[in-house]
């Protein structure tokens, strides 16, 4: 009887230990925003990191690691990355836990990572001259609080940088490289 | 059924006992709950599976709250000297979908609020009819969990000003840019999933509506 019952609590917590998360491409570029991907010579690299309370801080997912993690992707793709062009590369890393004042720990972590390439253009209505996000995609995701989540974090990142290496190869497979904005 | 431990533990299992407890009576929405015993003296090790536990019941039964986090990118400038706008749903996922997210709902929504506002909604032939063709694209992708994680949903939600535009580094591309942004992902219930992603695009429209405003005040 014994035996049953603790066999009955381990299935129990394997189920309840399932970690979980959610990970998925939100939005994708279409193929007009990769056609202005068409040209580009070398491009900036912008990272913004918001943590929005000390659980999600904790994690320790800083500008300087996801700033590193994309140069070395975009320079192994063989992209030129400069600081001085303008045509630049932004990601936006935002996160939040999910606690309750009554349960000591995290519950989950809600997360999402966006990539937009922005580079000068004019609007067409008032001629005026404007940086404009012209590629850009998202990935959102939930996790429970588990081992390697920032390992798992940055592999959802890398995911998202990929497709815009693909984005930018096609785009400038067999053509010269234009010029700067 | 839900069994309890025959001697609570003091603190954090008695803690999380009442909490379960409380979730339990207050908003089961009549859906069954799988038994669960909680650990013993001296078997901490499972608290991440009460916490989940805790998590489903929170968002998923309860539906108590949601979260977001939120990316921005709100130039004024470029919404400058616009006549109008027009409205576009982009295709929702499935699970939006399968979860009554409507595409029509939302684009009324929508612009019931922009004209509410005083500002032009632009459609068909007046839309193509202007320079640049402004429109507003509103998106929402939805990912519902899987198994017993079913009652959760995370979704990302985006509205984004479009316009025509050349691009400065080659005036031969005439692009489509998203000159104004806000997009923000949460999570919630799927009983407050429909309700959460129809306050979440209008929050967003409020502040593109705010900020149309102020450059473009009669």
């Amino acid at each position: 009887m014994r035996g049953g019952k603790d066999q009955l609590c381990l299935v129990l917590a394997l189920i309840l230990t399932m970690i979980l998360v959610f990970d998925a491409p939100a939005f994708s570029a279409t193929s007009e925003e990769k056609e202005t991907l068409q040209g580009v010579e070398a491009l900036r690299v912008l990272v913004r990191v918001r943590m929005a309370d000390a659980g999600a801080q904790s994690l320790g997912l800083t500008q300087e690691k996801l700033q590193k993690d994309l140069e070395e992707s975009l320079t192994t793709a063989g992209i030129k990355v400069a600081p001085n062009v303008k045509p630049y590369l932004l990601l936006s890393f935002s996160m939040i836990s999910i606690s309750h004042p009554r349960i000591d720990g995290i519950l989950a972590y809600v997360y999402t990572a966006q990539l937009k390439f922005r580079q000068g253009a004019l609007i067409d209505s008032t001629g005026t001259r404007a940086t404009a996000t012209t590629w850009d995609e998202v990935r959102f995701a939930a996790s429970s609080p588990t081992k390697n989540l920032d390992s798992r974090i940055r592999k959802s990142i890398s995911a998202l940088v990929s497709a815009f290496v693909n984005d930018y190869l096609a785009a400038n497979s067999g053509k010269g490289p234009g010029k700067e904005d | 059924m839900i069994t309890w431990p025959r001697t609570p533990e003091k603190g954090q299992e008695r803690r999380i006992e009442r909490t379960v407890r409380v979730f339990l009576l207050q908003g089961t929405n009549g859906l069954p709950i799988v038994p669960y015993r909680l650990k013993e003296k001296g078997e901490r090790e499972d608290m991440n599976g009460v916490r989940q536990l805790i998590l489903i019941l929170l968002l998923g039964l309860s539906s108590i709250c949601t979260s977001s986090v939120l990316a921005a990118e709100v130039p004024w400038a470029s919404l400058r000297g616009l006549k109008g706008v027009g409205v576009v749903v982009e295709e929702l996922t499935p699970d939006a979908k399968r979860a009554g997210l409507v595409e029509e709902q939302l684009r009324l929504d929508v612009e019931w609020r922009l004209r509410k506002a005083g500002i032009t909604v632009l459609s068909g032939a007046n839309l193509r009819g202007v320079s640049g063709a402004p429109y507003l694209s509103i998106s929402v992708a939805a990912l519902q969990g899987k198994g017993r994680l079913a009652p959760l949903f995370v979704y990302a939600t985006k509205v984004e000003l479009k316009q025509g535009a050349i691009l400065v580094r080659d005036d031969s591309l005439n692009v489509s840019a998203a000159t104004w942004t806000l997009s923000g992902v949460s999570m919630s219930g799927l009983r407050r999933f429909r309700q959460g992603a129809h306050t979440r695009v209008a929050s967003y429209v409020d502040r593109f509506i705010r900020d149309y405003l102020a450059v473009n005040r009669k």
